[in-house]
């Protein structure tokens, strides 16, 4: 349901938090519509963040302080921006860090440097 | 395309109509369909047929599901936190429970306090944590209700045994009404939803035997009553100073008679007799109004024959809340006109007096509550006899 994309919801579920807010810690403010356009050209189309997913996490990251919001009137409509806070930032950093940590150890517990491209025996 | 407020009005309307309710996650989604039309929509599409197309990308079912999502992650943001929040008060509150239960055995100080922080920390952390991680578990309706109902009276029983130890008021009624829930309700509710699963048949048994043994265990265990033994030898006890007191009674009448010339009032004899018939007609009404027999049968019944002797309830109604005749109120008022005599007739003998404060007719039960009510007798009685052998001939 949340992601449309080439790769399994299972190997991406819990990445979701760490995207926006590396995004958002890259891109300055930016409103929901353009974190999923955003994402879908950085990843070539591979990773399409749908919106069942999306806003629902930009709620919680803001009830968390992790992002902060400021709004634009545009005709009749409002527009919300996002902006990442000092305590997200703290948070994306341990994320990404996490996540690369866990690339290593599944590459090591794959074999993936020894044999790329060949890893399933 | 360029919308215009129609359209914009129209989106809005059709969010709302799909249950959407949080304005902020109104404007969210009106923003986000407004940008996918502009920047989307092929040249000369209709729009409607257009928004048509697009608004089954946002859900499975329908849209009302990204409002749910929201709540959900907002809702149990601490879901981790509540889980280990239940792990630690449960580790907290059994070794406080089980410390507590030790320092009492062997009368340390601080068993109380133990037993309540555990207690409190189990029914009012634990057990609520408990029941509302289960409705997050991916388990059946029937199950989800099945335990919250069962951790409901896990809560209101550990909630009476705490009453219970602390002597509070309705830890009784608690404790017992929990179990029997648990044992006639819970078990039976418990069993019949999950024998019929093949994967749970056999753990279902092997549970309902165990709630069973442990709920008979806790049932048996409440009513605390002094054992047969111990409450032989208060029988025997009260009879041998009943029939003592009433011995002296008589020789004190006999006594009287033959030292009437020397005495010099009536008013002490008559009010030791107004306050030993009194007591009487207070013990006969007790054991009437407590097993239901008829006030001339109570008057000749022995103290081992009385069913109530460890009722608490209607001795707390009839005696120490009433204000009638036999209740503890009138009693109080004869014990102290009769004190005041005492003082008058004998200033230099205030062993006479009766003293009413050191005995303990509250908060008790029947049988201590009629054996020191004729230990006032007996203290009548003595008091009497010494005053009448001292008379000179």
């Amino acid at each position: 349901m949340y992601f449309c994309a080439m790769y399994s919801s299972e190997l991406i579920k819990g990445t979701l938090k760490t995207i926006i807010l590396k995004l958002l810690k890259s891109n300055g403010k930016m409103y929901g519509y353009e974190i999923t356009q955003r994402v879908k050209e950085l990843t070539n189309n591979k990773i399409q963040i749908t919106e069942g997913a999306l806003y629902p996490t930009l709620h919680l990251l803001e009830k968390e302080g992790e992002v902060e919001t400021e709004t634009e009137n545009i005709g009749k409509r409002v527009r919300k921006y996002y902006t990442i806070t000092p305590k997200g930032k703290v948070t994306v950093n341990l994320k990404v860090n996490e996540f690369m940590d866990f690339m290593n150890t599944m590459k090591f517990l794959l074999d993936l440097e020894l044999d790329v491209g060949h890893a399933a025996k | 395309m360029q919308l215009n407020d129609e359209h914009i009005a129209f989106i809005l309307d059709d969010i709302k109509a799909n249950g959407i309710v949080i304005e902020d996650l109104q404007n969210n989604l009106l923003d986000h369909i407004c940008c996918i039309v502009e920047n989307e929509m092929p040249e000369g599409e209709d729009f409607y047929k257009f928004y048509g197309c697009i608004m089954p990308r946002f859900f499975k079912k329908d849209l009302k599901e990204i409002e749910e999502e929201t709540n959900n992650l907002l809702t149990f943001k601490n879901y981790y936190a509540m889980k280990s929040t239940v792990k630690i008060s449960g580790i907290i509150s059994a070794f406080l429970i089980l410390g507590g239960s030790i320092f009492k055995t062997m009368h340390w100080p601080g068993a109380g306090f133990m037993i309540m922080l555990g207690g409190l920390l189990f029914s009012l952390i634990f057990v609520p944590l408990m029941i509302v991680l289960k409705f997050k578990d991916d388990e059946t309706t029937t199950d989800k209700w099945v335990f919250a109902f069962g951790f409901v009276l896990a809560m209101v029983a550990a909630l009476g045994i705490i009453f219970k130890v602390f002597h509070w008021p309705y830890a009784n009624f608690g404790m017992r009404w929990s179990v029997t829930l648990f044992l006639f309700g819970y078990i039976p509710l418990y069993y019949f939803t999950r024998i019929r699963r093949p994967e749970t048949k056999f753990n279902t048994t092997i549970n309902m035997v165990l709630m069973m043994a442990c709920g008979g265990m806790m049932y048996a265990l409440f009513n605390l009553h002094p054992s047969t033994g111990v409450q032989e030898s208060v029988n025997a006890s009260y009879d041998f100073m009943q029939q003592h007191t009433i011995q002296v009674s008589r020789a004190n009448e006999a006594l009287h008679a033959k030292k009437a010339p020397y005495l010099t009032s009536n008013r002490f004899h008559q009010s030791s007799i107004n306050l030993y018939q009194k007591i009487d007609s207070i013990k006969a009404f007790l054991i009437a109004s407590t097993d239901k027999i008829p006030l001339e049968k109570a008057k000749q019944i022995s103290l081992s024959d009385v069913q109530g002797v460890n009722d608490n309830v209607s001795l707390r109604n009839v005696f120490e809340n009433s204000t009638s005749e036999f209740s503890l109120q009138a009693l109080e008022r004869e014990i102290n006109a009769y004190n005041e005599l005492v003082a008058e007739l004998f200033p230099s003998n205030q062993e006479k007096l009766i003293a009413i404060n050191q005995l303990q007719f509250r908060n008790t039960i029947l049988s201590v509550v009629l054996y020191q009510l004729s230990q006032v007798q007996w203290q009548v009685v003595s008091s009497e006899n010494s005053y009448l052998e001292a008379l000179s001939n």
